[in-house]
């Protein structure tokens, strides 16, 4: 029998709104309760490197906050401007400087600005215990 | 938060989505052709279907577009069309652009296109393609004949495309950034056979300068041969590609490709592989077999062949039909812990187009639900599970508002690690390969201090 468009329309509109219930049942299974440190330990090394965070810093944070940073244009006709108080990360000694400034902003979710994605638990996990082992690097050799 | 998603599926559909122009086509079968009464192929050799394929000639889409895919982006899509404007679109022109006359019957003073291959010679003089030459030898009754697509050669032995984006984000600090540039090139010398190619570069939002000096620009997005229009639409293809998953949506930022190295902007996505199937009125299955470089590191810019030790394969099947479908996915990948691990990935999606049903009902909607899992670093698997949804409004030709709102918690294991997006926006295509897309983003995350806005906006230009 020839379905009419309305019925052919009522049945699909059914199967969203079951795809709504799942949606909303998958959505509502509560989430972990525990840090990522808590669930699996191993997740990340113990004793990050400097090389790992510049990694992140640099794919997260650098677009922003590079050498242009403190209210000059960045030039090389980029046309990045950037907020007058931003610090620049790009150095090691940058990096290290700012290491406890970087980790409470990318905890409390505040960094990076906007609705860009915020750091994964991985990559906020390998910072912390960055921070935490007196942030080794090149440039801080003998914390 | 779940509440939120569940609104948003329920009124959901379009970020740039593609897949939401494939939902909106289906109403008007002028969106895709010159109207008039032509000789219905045989089932089995018909494209009128809401598949990828049909608008690109990439069967998982994307990319270069066919002579329907042109059509519809002159016709149908902008504000100020360069081909005929479908029938039942001639009163929902921008107020003061083109004609509001819907009563004008089609006929009257528009083009026609031959009913079938016998008639077609008579309209080859009419064709004025910029970008494509040449036909392929082996011409059939269920190849694309001149004359379907107003002035657009149908069937191009050599076809070249672009697509450049330009984009700005205004949040704390503002960017201006390119993010894309793909130059495409499609070789078709017979029929059932093409080389598709292309190279772009690799898209910084860092600025121009790193745009240029990145070791990724430019590089082979896409370089494999294809086998194609054979009876049922299937095809097969090897080099390489993405492969299928999902919806394949244009906004690269959604999580539902981010989250499982399916984002379309990244070198890496890329893998090497094989890929058959069929996109047909209205079933499709598409299946691949693939290798791929190591998560950590990207492939070489132009050895399609440089790939790790691990394989992946993936599925995607489903239904499109003209005014709605359905589809389900499922991609693994097994691969030494180092190299990042195994995944395994399973998608379900829906697109809904009322105004297909109801005239006056200009809405579209689509969505997916995604889940799966990964490995840590420890061995540990890694749950996941993204949601995205998205709700068009087709306020007039050429200017769409939309809302998208997509949800992930990567790790079902981990506190406080889920976020959602809510997008509020316009897409407005003024002119033919010209498109203006802004929308304010408002990211919700665990912390609540961290919750914020940003203002994104990008042009398309497109041929």
């Amino acid at each position: 029998m020839h379905k009419t468009p309305t019925r052919v329309l009522k049945s699909q509109l059914r199967a969203c709104v079951l795809l709504l219930v799942i949606a909303g049942a998958l959505a509502g299974c509560a989430s972990g309760d525990k840090t990522l440190d808590a669930v699996d330990p191993n997740a990340v090394a113990l004793n990050p490197t400097f090389d790992q965070v510049n990694a992140i810093i640099h794919n997260k944070c650098v677009m922003c906050h590079d050498s242009g940073s403190g209210g000059e244009d960045n030039g090389g006709g980029d046309y990045l401007r950037l907020e007058g108080d931003m610090q620049p990360f790009e150095t090691c000694t940058q990096i290290v400087a700012e290491a406890e400034s970087i980790l409470e902003r990318i905890q409390d979710n505040t960094m990076p600005p906007g609705a860009m994605p915020r750091l994964s638990s991985e990559e906020r996990l390998i910072i912390q215990r960055w921070v935490e082992n007196d942030r080794p690097a090149p440039c801080n050799p003998t914390p | 938060m779940a509440l939120v998603a569940v609104v948003f599926f329920a009124l959901t559909r379009a970020a740039l989505a593609t897949p939401q122009y494939a939902a909106q086509a289906g109403r008007t079968c002028d969106s895709c052709h010159i109207l008039p009464d032509w000789d219905t192929p045989k089932l089995a050799h018909q494209k009128r279907n809401m598949s990828c394929g049909t608008c690109h000639v990439d069967p998982a889409g994307g990319g270069m577009r066919t002579a329907s895919g042109r059509y519809y982006g002159r016709a149908t899509l902008p504000m100020i069309a360069t081909s005929p404007r479908p029938q039942d679109d001639w009163d929902r022109n921008f107020p003061g652009v083109g004609r509001r006359d819907k009563a004008t019957p089609y006929e009257s003073y528009l083009p026609v296109g031959p009913r079938n291959l016998e008639q077609a010679p008579a309209y080859r003089d009419s064709i004025d393609d910029k970008w494509a030459w040449g036909t392929p030898k082996g011409m059939t009754p269920d190849t694309p004949f001149p004359g379907r697509h107003f002035k657009l050669n149908n069937d191009p032995m050599l076809r070249i495309g672009g697509d450049f984006r330009f984009a700005a984000l205004f949040s704390a600090s503002s960017l201006v950034f390119p993010m894309q540039a793909d130059v495409h090139t499609a070789v078709h010398p017979v029929h059932h056979a093409t080389l598709l190619m292309n190279v772009g570069a690799r898209g910084q939002s860092s600025g121009y300068s790193d745009t240029i000096d990145d070791s990724h620009t430019p590089y082979f997005r896409e370089l494999f041969a294809m086998t194609h229009e054979w009876p049922y639409q299937s095809y097969a293809k090897a080099g390489r590609f993405v492969p299928a998953f999902g919806l394949k949506l244009d906004d690269h930022t959604t999580r539902t490709r981010r989250e499982f190295e399916l984002d379309t902007s990244l070198p890496e996505t890329r893998v090497l592989g094989v890929e058959a199937g069929f996109v047909a009125a209205y079933p499709f299955f598409q299946a691949s077999y693939f290798k791929m470089k190591n998560k950590f590191e990207q492939p070489d810019p132009w050895d399609i062949f440089d790939v790790d030790d691990g394989w992946g394969t993936a599925f995607n099947a489903g239904w499109r039909d003209l005014g709605w479908s359905f589809g389900a996915s499922a991609l693994m990948r097994r691969r030494p812990l180092d190299q990042g691990g195994d995944t395994d990935t399973y998608a379900v999606y829906a697109s809904l187009n009322p105004w297909y049903f109801w005239q006056n009902i200009p809405l579209t909607l689509q969505g997916e639900i995604d889940t799966g899992t990964s490995q840590r670093a420890s061995g540990l698997d890694q749950k996941k599970l993204v949601m995205y949804g998205e709700v068009d409004w087709s306020a007039w030709n050429g200017v769409t508002l939309l809302t998208a709102y997509d949800w992930a918690d990567p790790d079902r294991d981990v506190i406080d690690d889920e976020s959602g997006r809510l997008q509020i926006g316009a897409q407005l295509t003024v002119y033919p390969g010209v498109t203006l897309d802004s929308r304010i983003r408002y990211l919700s995350v665990a912390t609540p201090t961290g919750s914020d806005t940003d203002f994104f906006t990008q042009l398309h230009v497109w041929f």
